[in-house]
């Protein structure tokens, strides 16, 4: 298949092969391994090992069900987070005569004073 | 290289070959497993060369064997046609088997075959029978002493009888590279058979 002379003599920083020794080796290997074959059934057993390859990776189906369940329980978590914050603030702020908007979004009282006194330092 | 391409029939037989693996290609990206069943079944003995010139004959060669084919199907999208089937499969072989060499599980298996030759040898009533075998453990024992790479360019390109050129293809490696592997390789091989080297006639 090959022409063995295309090797002879090209090497640079070895010695130069030897046409006998290819054949030689050649011939030595090939009657040592005379056929490589693999045992019947390779192609079932790689077949078997295909469908578990496939297996052990799970589905895009799978992965992204996956993802809305870890971002429902995240919104979940949030949203909770949220109430507790605003009825904390509710309960406590309310006490300052804060509107309850004003107490749930947690902001401070605006009286009449603050906003003029805001307005002419502005106009100034 | 032009002089080696087949004429004639050779050649139409050729063209259908590849077509017909591009088909099964093909069919095979949309996910046809009878398609690459068929693949496998046609360039299993492509591959079994290459594997068990690296390995040797037995269930890790099996064992490598599947998983280049596994490899092959999960690379099919990425793969253009630009080189054959049979020439892609054997480099993925070739890496399957370097991979399994650089693994050290070769070791092991070097010892229970220099046992199996001992024992052999050892046995008066065997030896007549078992000379022949006992060249073959000598000279694939030889093979597996080369370092990796340089028993991939042995397989490559004695074994399998494959050109420089391909060789050089095949491991990805400049066509100067196989060269001076070779060489080195030869040198060693003919160092470590000593006098099985020197029986074999021109």
């Amino acid at each position: 298949m090959s022409d063995i002379n295309e090797t002879t003599n090209q090497t640079t920083d070895d010695s130069p092969l030897d046409e006998r020794d290819l054949r030689r080796a050649g011939r030595l290997l090939r009657s040592a391994m005379p056929e490589a074959a693999f045992a019947d059934g390779f192609a079932d057993r790689t077949m078997a090992r295909l469908a578990a390859s496939r297996a052990a990776v799970p589905p895009t189906g799978l992965r992204v069900a996956a993802m809305q369940r870890s971002f429902r329980m995240l919104a979940a978590a949030a949203a909770i987070v949220i109430v507790a914050l605003g009825v904390n603030n509710t309960l406590i702020a309310r006490s300052d005569g804060t509107s309850l908007v004003e107490a749930a979004i947690g902001l401070q009282p605006v009286s009449a004073e603050s906003v003029l006194s805001y307005t002419s330092e502005t106009l100034q | 290289m032009d002089a080696a391409r087949p004429t004639g029939w050779a050649a139409r037989l050729t063209v259908i070959e590849t077509d017909d693996d591009a088909a099964l290609v093909a069919r095979a990206k949309r996910g046809d497993d009878d398609a690459f069943r068929r693949l496998v079944e046609r360039h299993q003995a492509a591959v079994a060369r290459t594997v068990c010139g690296m390995l040797g004959a037995g269930d890790d060669a099996d064992d490598v064997g599947q998983e280049a084919f596994v490899r092959f199907h999960q690379a099919l999208e990425s793969f253009r046609g630009e080189s054959s089937v049979r020439t892609y499969l054997v480099r993925i072989a070739m890496s399957c088997a370097l991979n399994a060499l650089r693994g050290q599980r070769r070791r092991e298996l070097r010892f229970v075959r220099d046992d199996v030759a001992l024992e052999s040898a050892a046995d008066p009533g065997t030896q007549q029978a078992g000379a022949e075998d006992g060249q073959a453990l000598r000279i694939r024992d030889a093979l597996d002493r080369l370092n990796a790479e340089h028993r991939a360019v042995v397989v490559l390109r004695l074994l399998e009888e494959r050109s420089t050129k391909e060789t050089a293809d095949i491991l990805q490696v400049p066509e100067g590279t196989v060269l001076s592997r070779l060489s080195r390789a030869i040198r060693q091989l003919r160092v470590t058979l000593g006098p099985v080297w020197a029986e074999v006639s021109e």
